[in-house]
């Protein structure tokens, strides 16, 4: 050999070396990559799968074996595809069921974009539920072919759930608190449970007699709820104290069912027809929360999944227990409304007369509009009685509003009445109530005016109110003169004015809410108007002045007033009329503020 | 024909012009082709490589080479057509199968028929007159990838073995190239894969090597770490991408570089995954964020090469458990008391500082004021600073912004990043924009205390020195949170306003206070059954009555609640009324009735003792009048203990007409004790256990060692006792002793 | 309108007396304001108070118990208590209820 050809093969030689170091180093960049690979794509808690052409599975990272349901890789691959995934159910978010066509691999296959797809499946043994985003790619030979694609399974449960929980709870909060009709916000606080935290939801409320009210049934499909109504035929009358709703109300504390198992429904049932209507339900897991207030049980919050297959768990209990705790204080919020507006009502009840009685020869109506304020209970007082020979008729005003006045107008009232007693004239009544309220410890005034009905005879005293009207065919005029207000002034006397009713004649005695109401622009319905009303109606009988009166009132007002506003209408009989022979009383009211009273009498 | 050159030189030149070819490109296909073309026509008149699929399967021409092309395509079109069967006779296959060269120096049409694929397979052999064939096996790694084969036509030199063995010596190459290749194609494929799954992901993905150097990052992690590409996070000096942020433990201890699970993998820890808080120090921006690390090793010397790090963004799911959290904790502090003052500054300190700096509530007063009830930051001077501010410059309601705009429309409002102008516009003075200054309000959220019918308050919360902005979700929180205090705000107002009512009414019900009489103590007590918003039934007064004369008065209406208190109020006002205008105990109790009657609503029933005293003067006795209508009749202990009922029964008032009472004179010594009491206190206790007259008897016996008040109260207690603390009935108790 | 707007309360301290003048409405919305300005006032006892309504548009039953307080108050503390006359609508209730006629009225 030559000396050319030893380079030669030396050369080659040198060649073939450099050849195995590149291969060394490409084996060892594979072994690399591969590594990087498992490393990074193995240790994600994310799923991600590879699948060729024909969809089969080339790789699957070890949590996306775990999530399909298998322990090895060996296992997965050698599965069929269609029996992966068979033991789930499986819903888009809108709930629509889902299909192999819509997963995002299988149209990156048929060459079509694929956007991320959010996914709700539950086992269908163990009813466990997840949420999954899937996400694919295609991953492209040298020829820009679709060679296989790669799918993400992004683990997105508890993130969901996080925005259900938070949506029912702000949506079940806002419902809570937008009314106080609780019973409408918790039977759409039910509705809202429903699908998406449960498949059934069902409030009851125990009232003060410790019974229990069913008050909302909620479910999706609104015809599963004769279900419900037939189920209701079966709730015992004495609740069993030691399980499900019973407990709850007893004692106050959750319970909570992770899975029913059929011995369980059969225990419960009371007949053949009570197990069927239970299995028919398909009970899978169910809670009961108690709305409580502290150590008050005010009802209690049922969840129930059942044909969805999911089971409820911790993250529910918390949710419900939650929600409870806001419809107990929402509840408990409306009843002291409720309650108040009671003690109002109550209250004012017995401080108006509840009937006006029937005066002989004579027809008698009144107005009483109580100011519209958060108190409720008003200032103005009128009374009508008989005390021997005489009817006696007070109107007044005690200074204030709300509670306080309510307390100071029951005494004013007894106190008048006990004294009429003794003395029946107008002006040693108000004396009296001026002793009376001097003699409180707190300065305690009123207004009042008070008319002694004897026959045809009227005499009246007032004191700090505003003068009666007599109002006739021949005009309006003002009656009496004014005295003190009662309780304010040492030296205060009163005198008495006389006068006789012709038939036809009325007397109205009214308070200040009237001359005070409040039209457009600020302006004062005052004594002009209000004498322009009545000579109107001058002839007319009580009622109807009354009405008028309120009629006029109500056209002029803008705005709810904040004051009371009453009036009397006493009017002497016109002889041979309807109302001659026979006491007429009529009274008006505002519809909806004061407590309903009697109508018209004839 | 070929001419028979030198065969050394030849193959030597033929071995090297290969290997250049097969060094200068990774590119199978050309290499293939390009060694193919070598050989002809040196070595052979047709020159074809054969590649084997993976896993043993099918056999598929990368190269064909011949001087004549018609010739190359049309071998290329046949073998198309009718693929090389790896199980079948043809020698390539064979070759293939079996890893060994082939000679066939010579072949007749015989032979070439029996390994043909097909008659059309044979006649083309026969037609282009294939004469002699030399196979070599494409060997690497210990696998057979392929074969090589060279081709003389008609009239030629057979080949002989040294041909052969030059034919396996250029397979060899060859089969090392190929290897090459694919090797490289693998790890292409690989990295494809690894690039696509990366990018895809959510999670932010950084390979770190030992000197914390990023090697690779993924477009999550650029964007996590604030960087404008992934190349820009490589590039980066290391630990200069972290300086960006503040990192903190889910404590809120800061924490170090070396701290984070990617460092101390290298320092041969295994850590677990770490919760960590980390604020954009720029924009106060906050996330939570779980990191975990994992090693990429060495397989040979163990050693880390790399930290996978992993980083999961799970600041929504935490911001909700937080506030979740933080709810149900507030929510427990709002129902613990009905002063809402307390329990409001409660939540502002809860507020503080879990989700801001300075917390304040105010809430609108009965006079339409705007008062504030609640003040809390995490630095103290701040708080006494808020409150100058309150006081030198309280928010009117007229207000065009600030918390009156919120309580006005009812909605929130978030200031993300306080303008310095705007808080200049909005100071009325200097001393003003000072004050505000001061505070240092970086992001502010005002939102409003709603009760179903209206707005009571408003909420603000303010990030101040910590670093942090507020954003959208923090405003959901805040909204939440002064909706709830809302509610229990209206809760406590309405509660209060129960109780005021009962108490007013109450108050309607009882004396406001005990008149003085000379010569005598008189004590009273009250005790309501149930709960205190109940109001009660019973009633008690002790008025003047003429010159040197008392009248004392106990009743009990029948019923609770607000009907029971009205006619409770007309019978005390009934009496007192009477007793003024001078009647005698008979006629109040006369004109009480009739009072009762004359009430249209069913029948009130009312039961009344009324006692008269006239004192005549110090250690003399008492001169006492007892009247009584359906009432348990008083007691006079005497000085041993021994008590005595008075009075004579009488008719309840208020159903049966007429009714039939007496006055009964008797006297009360001095040291005697007077005890007049409603049937709550002998009712006390359950039916079948009730305190009974006997015990009442008893509980007198202790009297005259006691002072009037601690009696009552004794007396209290043991029916409380009885009553196993849960009264039926009101209990009132009126007591006078004569000094 | 803001309830501070209703009723303007002046308070003028002259040689033998302290003014306090009201302009508005004194109603049940901004009677309590006039007790604030009586105590934020700090009179001297023995000095006359007086209650200036020349300028007061309205008045209802709640500002009437105002004044009548204000009048207590004043007793109790040994100052003098006096009311001018008021616009027209103001003085008809002023006159309906005897305060014009029982309270004292300011010398010149």
């Amino acid at each position: 050999m030559d000396l050319d050809s030893a380079q030669l093969i030396q050369d080659l030689a040198e060649a073939e070396r450099e050849r195995e170091q590149l291969v060394q180093e490409l084996r060892h960049a594979l072994r690399g990559s591969e590594r990087r690979f498992e490393a990074i794509v193995g240790s994600l808690t994310d799923a991600v799968t590879i699948r060729d052409r024909e969809h089969r599975f080339l790789y699957a990272n070890s949590a996306a074996i775990a999530h399909l349901g298998f322990d090895s890789w060996e296992q997965l691959r050698d599965t069929p595809p269609a029996q992966i995934m068979k033991d789930y159910l499986v819903w888009g978010e809108d709930g629509g069921v889902i299909s192999m066509d819509d997963i995002p691999s299988v149209r990156i296959l048929r060459g079509e974009q694929a956007e991320p797809l959010l996914i709700r499946s539950v086992h269908q043994d163990t009813g466990a539920e997840r949420w999954n985003l899937l996400k694919a790619a295609p991953l492209l030979d040298e020829d820009g072919e679709v060679e296989a694609t790669i799918t993400i399974i992004e683990e997105v449960t508890e993130r969901k759930r996080a925005e259900l929980r938070d949506a029912f709870l702000a949506q079940a909060s806002a419902a809570l608190a937008s009314s106080l009709d609780y019973e409408q916000t918790l039977r759409n606080v039910a509705q809202l449970a429903v699908p998406g935290i449960a498949d059934w939801c069902a409030v009851d409320l125990l009232d003060e007699d410790g019974d229990r009210r069913t008050v909302a049934v909620a479910h999706v499909d609104p015809q599963r709820l004769s279900l419900a109504e037939a189920l209701r035929g079966y709730v015992p009358e004495q609740l069993d104290p030691e399980r499900g709703i019973g407990r709850v109300l007893h004692t106050g504390e959750a319970v909570f069912y992770a899975e029913i198992p059929d011995q369980m429904l059969v225990a419960a049932a009371l007949d053949e027809r009570h197990l069927e209507l239970l299995r028919a339900v398909g009970f899978h897991s169910a809670l009961i929360v108690p709305m409580r207030l502290g150590e008050r049980i005010l009802g209690a919050m049922t969840l129930v999944a059942a044909e969805s297959g999911r089971a409820l768990d911790k993250f529910d209990l918390e949710l419900s227990e939650q929600v409870a705790a806001r419809a107990a204080v929402a509840i408990e919020n409306s009843r002291l409304y409720s309650a108040r507006s009671s003690i109002a009502r109550t209250l004012q009840q017995s401080l108006l007369p509840e009937q006006l009685p029937e005066i002989t020869g004579y027809e008698l109506a009144s107005i009483y509009l109580p100011g519209v304020e958060t108190s409720m209970v008003g200032g103005d007082f009128y009374d009508v009685w008989a005390v021997r020979d005489s009817w006696l008729i007070v109107i007044g005003d005690v200074t204030g509003k709300g509670i306080d006045a309510a307390a100071l107008t029951a005494l004013v009232r007894h106190t008048v009445r006990t004294a009429s007693e003794f003395d029946a004239s107008p002006s040693a009544l108000l004396e009296f109530v001026d002793r009376t309220l001097k003699k409180r410890p707190v300065l305690s005034v009123c207004t009042a005016m008070c008319v002694r009905l004897q026959g045809d005879r009227a005499t009246l005293a007032v004191g700090g109110h505003p003068l009666p009207l007599h109002v006739s065919t021949e005009g309006v005029r003002e009656l009496g003169e004014h005295g003190p207000l009662l309780g304010a002034f040492a030296d205060a006397c009163w005198g008495e004015h006389e006068v006789h009713l012709q038939p036809g004649a009325t007397l109205l005695a009214y308070t200040d809410g009237i001359t005070d109401a409040q039209g457009q622009g600020g302006v004062r319905f005052g004594l002009g108007r209000l004498r322009e009303a009545v000579a109107e109606l001058a002839d007319r009988p009580a009622a109807e002045v009354v009405d008028g009166l309120a009629r006029r009132l109500a056209e002029f007002q803008t705005g709810a007033h904040s004051d009371d506003t009453a009036a009397i209408a006493l009017r002497r009989a016109v002889a041979g009329s309807a109302g001659a022979d026979r006491a007429q009383a009529h009274e008006v009211t505002r519809a909806g503020s004061a407590p309903a009273m009697t109508a018209t009498k004839a | 024909m070929t001419e028979k050159a030198p065969p050394r030189d030849i193959a030597v030149e033929l071995l090297v012009e290969a290997g250049a070819v097969m060094a200068s490109s990774l590119d199978l296909a050309t290499t293939m082709q390009q060694v193919a073309q070598l050989t002809v026509p040196r070595l052979a008149d047709l020159c074809t490589i054969d590649l084997c699929d993976d896993a043993g399967g099918a056999i598929r021409e990368v190269a064909v080479a011949s001087a004549d092309v018609g010739l190359a395509h049309d071998l290329e079109a046949m073998r198309r057509r009718h693929p090389l069967d790896p199980d079948g006779e043809h020698p390539v296959a064979r070759v293939i199968a079996s890893g060994e060269p082939m000679l066939l120096a010579e072949m007749n049409d015989v032979l070439m028929r029996s390994f043909a694929q097909g008659s059309e397979h044979a006649r083309f052999m026969i037609e282009h007159r294939y004469r002699s064939v030399a196979m070599a096996p494409l060997v690497a790694r210990g696998r057979t990838l392929g074969a090589l084969s060279v081709l003389r036509l008609g009239d030629c030199e057979p080949y002989c073995g040294e041909d052969l063995d030059l034919a396996c010596e250029l397979a060899r190459r060859a089969a090392l190239a190929i290897d090459n290749a694919r090797l490289y194609s693998e790890v292409r494929q690989v990295e494809q894969r690894l690039a696509a799954i990366l990018v895809n992901l959510a999670e932010a993905i950084t390979l770190m090597d030992a000197q914390g150097r990023m090697v690779f990052a993924n477009q999550a992690a650029a964007e996590l770490l604030q960087a404008s590409s992934p190349e820009e996070l490589m590039r980066a000096r290391p630990g200069s991408i972290m300086e960006r942020f503040l990192v903190l433990d889910e404590h809120g201890r800061e924490l170090a570089l070396d701290q984070m699970p990617g460092r101390r993998l290298f320092k041969g820890e295994r850590p677990q995954p770490l919760l960590v808080r980390n604020i954009v120090r720029a924009t106060g921006e906050e996330r939570w964020l779980i990191v975990r690390s994992s090693p990429v090793t060495d397989p040979e010397s163990g050693r880390v090469l790399f930290a996978v790090n992993v980083f999961e963004n799970i600041t929504e799911v935490k911001r909700a458990q937080l506030a979740e959290s933080f709810m149900a904790e507030a929510s427990r502090v709002l129902a613990s008391s009905m002063d809402y003052s307390d329990t409001l500054q409660g939540v502002a300190r809860l507020a503080v500082p879990q989700i801001a700096d300075g917390c304040a509530v105010d809430v609108v007063n009965e006079h339409g004021e705007i008062e504030r009830v609640a003040i809390y930051h995490r630095d103290p001077a701040m708080v006494a600073l808020a409150r100058r501010l309150d006081r030198g410059y309280r928010p009117a309601p007229g207000d065009p912004a600030g918390v009156p705009e919120v309580i006005r429309s009812g909605r929130p409002r978030l200031y993300a990043e306080v303008d310095p102008d705007a808080l200049a516009a909005y100071a009325t003075d200097n001393e003003h924009l000072e004050l505000l200054q001061g505070i240092g309000a970086r992001s502010v959220i005002i939102a409003p205390l709603a009760a179903p019918a209206r707005t009571l308050g408003a909420v603000t919360l303010i990030c101040s020195d910590s670093g942090r902005r507020f954003s959208h979700a923090d405003l959901g929180l805040a909204v939440r949170l002064a909706r709830r205090a809302g509610t229990a705000v209206e809760s406590a107002r309405l509660y209060t306003e129960r109780n005021r009512i009962a108490h007013v009414l109450g108050a309607a019900l009882l004396p406001e206070s005990l008149p003085a009489v000379p010569g005598v103590q008189i004590e009273a007590l009250y005790r309501a059954a149930g709960e205190l918003n109940d109001v009660g039934g019973d009633f008690y007064d002790v008025l003047p009555y003429g010159v040197d004369r008392w009248l004392l008065v106990i009743g009990d209406v029948c019923g609770k609640g607000p009907r029971a208190a009205g006619v409770t109020a007309l019978a005390r006002h009934t009496l007192r009324a009477a007793a003024m205008l001078g009647q005698t105990p008979t006629g109040m109790l006369g004109t009480l009735h009739r009072a009762l009657r004359s009430q249209p609503m069913g029948a009130d029933l009312c039961t009344a003792s009324l006692v008269t005293l006239r004192h005549a003067g110090t250690g003399q006795p008492a001169q006492l009048t007892v009247t009584l209508a359906g009432h348990p009749p008083p007691l006079v202990i005497d000085e041993s203990g021994q008590a005595t009922q008075v009075g004579r029964p009488g008719t309840l008032l208020g159903v049966i007409d007429p009714i039939d009472v007496a006055e009964v004179e008797t006297q009360l010594r001095p040291g005697e004790t007077l005890l007049l009491y409603t049937d709550g206190l002998p009712e006390a206790g359950r039916s079948d256990h009730r305190l009974g007259e006997q015990e009442l008897l008893a509980l007198c016996a202790e009297a005259p060692g006691l002072d009037l008040a601690a009696m009552l109260a004794r007396i209290e207690q043991m029916a409380l006792r009885q009553a196993q603390g849960m009264l039926r009935d009101d209990i009132a108790l009126l007591a006078v002793r004569l000094c | 309108m803001g309830v501070e707007d209703q009723l303007g309360i002046t308070v003028r301290r002259e040689a033998d007396r302290v003014v306090i003048d009201l302009d508005g409405e004194l109603d049940m919305a901004s009677a309590p304001f006039l007790q604030s300005a009586l105590d934020g006032a700090e009179i001297e006892p023995e000095t006359m108070v007086v209650l200036d309504l020349q300028s007061l548009q309205f008045i209802d039953s709640t500002g009437l118990r105002a004044i009548l307080s204000l009048r207590d108050q004043c007793r109790e503390r040994a100052q003098q208590f006096a009311v001018t006359r008021g616009s027209p609508q103001v003085q008809r209730l002023l006159d309906i209820t005897g305060v014009s006629e029982h309270l004292q009225t300011p010398t010149a």
